[in-house]
């Protein structure tokens, strides 16, 4: 908007006033001699030529000319004629042709100026937005995220990446002995959101196409272009073309380093979702596309409709059935407490948001073992489980826990006394009861250990029952091959550990090798 | 069409067939890049841009010289402003009034810091005493809200039709020059200095 001048606005109206009348009324008659003299000893490259001459040319031969379709296809082809004798009228440099990228129309959408002006680290850059060919961009090789591994390249390779290959370094397939990793960028997992919902925010090319702001993504996009073995076509099509903005011709360098650092330094203050709304969306389009499905619902028909929703969230089939599972303990957690101890609807929902991840830990242990398994079994471990996790348990560790506790008589009783302490319902029963399952849980390691020791103590002796009289050296006789194998691995592990000890004393053991080669009698026993 | 614009158009043919074989619009590009040294598209747009107005306008260049003349200058200022533009220096009023305008009540009050500054000035300068000086400023002054260039040529041409007196191109430059300091001087000072009012050598 437009405001009444200020005295300093008037003065430097003036001053310009004066300065366009100075150049306005000025001679350049020399300036403009020469010029004919410049055309001849610095002539235009092919590319600049053509484009200026075919400009000017079409000014002149459309002038006060109404033109239909028909007259138009002429011109054009009247113009380039005329334009090809300027070109090749004289020897020209070679073309230095800078990439001119061009926005194209993509779903309905024209390109358009982005407004308001987008303004990074206080300096506002005019951009214009549409979509580009993802096959047509290159990765900016300077940027800041690749400075490291374009070094470590330049020093093993005594030259300058190749576009393709600093897109094989970000994309992973080129190997630097420094990157371990095979995904250092973390390209695939983001390949796998493109291709599902494209690339949503634009990258920011300068005017010949080198993204400045926005590598990552591209790297990611080309990677889904490139690899339709991974995808469908509407996924690599939908990656293929890539709404960018790009900034103008004349934007300098210092601008582009606003736009970086704008984007790499201010924080975006974007708050994660928690992982109890991302899997309850999950398992929601999980149950709509599972109610969808005719006939029987087989297990093949389970794992397509995984695959769909992991594609649809860009995240594995593991995250799927992970989320599926711990949304179904969820939702029996907050069944239990609304429907059986009544509680309020929304405190159970922001408990159960709160304590999201113990619904994975309560699926720990091995087969029947599993917490969850017995659960499922008996509803009053269920109600005295589910009523620690809500008023009592600090921590998912503890959780992790419970199917050990639970497996244990002893420590069973303290969790049901645990239970009833935490019934009191004042805060110091809960933190009572909180050390109870804590004693509970120290008692359960500790037994795990003494029964590791018993066990191997009972081992050894039916061991040493079984092998009877038969001398160490004289272990062929023995029939049972399964017992030598058990031996064998007993033995190594407690060997093993029984050496660790003993270096960590400082005894050498290499003095008291002895050659053991001839006489081992494990040898031959896999 | 009629035969003025039809005989103006013949003519520019004429004198394009000369700046074809000059290629002077690539020399006059790369004039430009010298002044402009890091923009060569702008270069080339400005010089197009310029051809555009020359053939788009009613004007009549008597000759290629003039065409070129007239077409360089118009491409520096058009280079100028874009300059400035980039290094965010506000643009002249009047091409604000001419391209910059945002919305209707922009645009009119654009119109109305352009007229009130331009009415100053050329109150400033209705109160120099010498005709000549009085006669060359406005003109100046006209052309450059027009935007369009005023040579030396141009002002003994207005100096004789105006005050029906004949001038050399040489008093008309120095005229110009003297105008343009004398108007500078008086927007600048609080007070205005005393000019002596010389007459022309001619």
């Amino acid at each position: 908007m437009t405001t009444e001048p200020t005295n300093r606005d008037r003065q430097a109206a003036i001053e310009e006033i004066i300065e366009q009348a100075t150049i306005l009324s000025n001679d350049y008659g020399i300036e403009v001699v020469d010029a004919v003299k410049l055309a001849t000893e610095e002539p235009l490259d092919p590319v600049r030529a053509e484009r200026l001459w075919t400009r000017i040319i079409t000014i002149l031969r459309s002038a006060g000319r109404e033109i239909n379709d028909d007259g138009r296809r002429r011109l054009a082809e009247q113009v380039k004629e005329e334009v090809r004798g300027v070109i090749e009228s004289v020897a020209r440099p070679t073309a230095t042709r800078r990439r001119q990228i061009d926005l194209c129309e993509k779903h309905g959408v024209q390109p358009y100026d982005v407004l308001p002006i987008p303004t990074y680290n206080g300096t506002a850059i005019p951009m214009r937005c549409g979509y580009v060919d993802a096959n047509e961009l290159s990765l900016w090789r300077g940027n800041h995220r690749l400075e490291l591994q374009v070094k470590e390249f330049q020093e093993r390779h005594h030259r300058d990446p190749e576009d393709h290959e600093v897109l094989a370094i970000m994309q992973g397939t080129l190997h630097l002995p420094s990157l371990a990793d095979k995904d250092p960028f973390e390209v695939l997992p983001l390949a796998n959101s493109i291709a599902r919902k494209g690339v949503e925010n634009p990258p920011i090319l300068t005017a010949d196409g080198q993204p400045k702001d926005g590598n990552r993504r591209i790297a990611a996009a080309k990677y889904v272009v490139t690899h339709p073995e991974q995808f469908n076509p509407e996924q690599v099509e939908r990656a293929r073309w890539i709404r960018v903005w790009l900034a103008p011709r004349w934007t300098t360098d210092e601008q582009f380093e606003a736009i970086v650092v704008s984007q790499n330094f201010e924080p975006e203050l974007k708050l994660p979702w928690p992982e109890y709304v991302k899997a309850r969306l999950v398992s929601e389009r999980w149950e709509t596309l599972r109610e969808g499905c005719p006939g029987r619902f087989t297990e093949v028909t389970n794992k397509r409709i995984k695959q769909q929703v992991a594609d649809q969230f860009a995240i594995s089939v593991g995250d799927v059935t992970r989320y599926l599972r711990m949304v179904a303990w969820a939702r029996d957690f907050e069944t239990f407490h609304i429907d059986e101890r009544n509680r309020d609807k929304a405190a159970v929902r922001y408990r159960a948001n709160d304590i999201f991840q113990w619904f994975y830990e309560i699926d720990a242990g091995r087969g029947n073992q599993k917490l969850s398994n017995r659960l499922d079994a008996d509803d009053e471990l269920k109600s005295v489980v589910y009523d620690l996790m809500y008023d009592v348990l600090d921590s998912g560790a503890l959780v992790r826990d419970l199917h050990k506790m639970v497996a244990d008589d002893d420590t069973a009783s303290m969790l049901i006394r645990a239970h009833e302490q935490a019934a009191g319902g004042s805060s110091s029963d809960r933190e009572l009861a909180l050390e109870i399952v804590k004693e509970a849980d120290a008692e359960v390691r500790r037994r795990s250990i003494a029964r590791r020791k018993i066990g191997f103590d009972q081992w050894l002796r039916n061991a040493v029952d079984k092998l009877g009289s038969t001398a160490p050296d004289d272990w062929s006789k023995i029939t049972d091959t399964d017992l030598l194998v058990d031996l064998r691995r007993v033995f190594h592990a407690a060997i093993g550990a029984v050496e660790g000890v003993i270096e960590a004393r400082g005894h050498d053991l290499a003095a008291d090798e002895v050659d053991t080669s001839v006489d081992d009698p494990f040898v031959g026993i896999p | 069409m009629n035969s003025n614009e039809e005989a103006r158009l013949r003519q520019l043919n004429e004198q394009f067939v000369t700046l074809q074989a000059e290629r002077w619009f690539e020399g006059a590009v790369r004039q430009l890049e010298r002044r402009f040294g890091n923009q060569p598209e702008w270069c080339e747009d400005a010089v197009a841009t310029a051809f555009e107005r020359a053939v788009q306008g009613d004007r009549v260049f008597p000759s290629v010289d003039d065409l070129k003349s007239w077409m360089f200058v118009v491409a520096l200022n058009d280079m100028r402003l874009r300059a400035k533009r980039e290094a965010g220096r506000p643009d002249p009023p009047w091409e604000l009034e001419r391209v910059d305008a945002q919305s209707v009540e922009d645009e009119a009050l654009n119109d109305l810091h352009a007229a009130v500054l331009y009415d100053e000035l050329r109150d400033r300068i209705l109160r120099w005493p010498s005709s000549r000086r009085r006669a060359v400023a406005l003109f100046v002054l006209d052309m450059t809200r027009a935007g369009e260039p005023s040579s030396g040529q141009d002002i003994v041409s207005h100096v004789s039709d105006a005050l029906g007196v004949e001038i050399s191109i040489q008093t008309a430059w120095r005229l110009k020059r003297q105008v343009l300091e004398r108007l500078q001087d008086e927007v600048t000072s609080v007070e205005s200095p005393d000019y002596e009012e010389d007459e022309d050598d001619d």
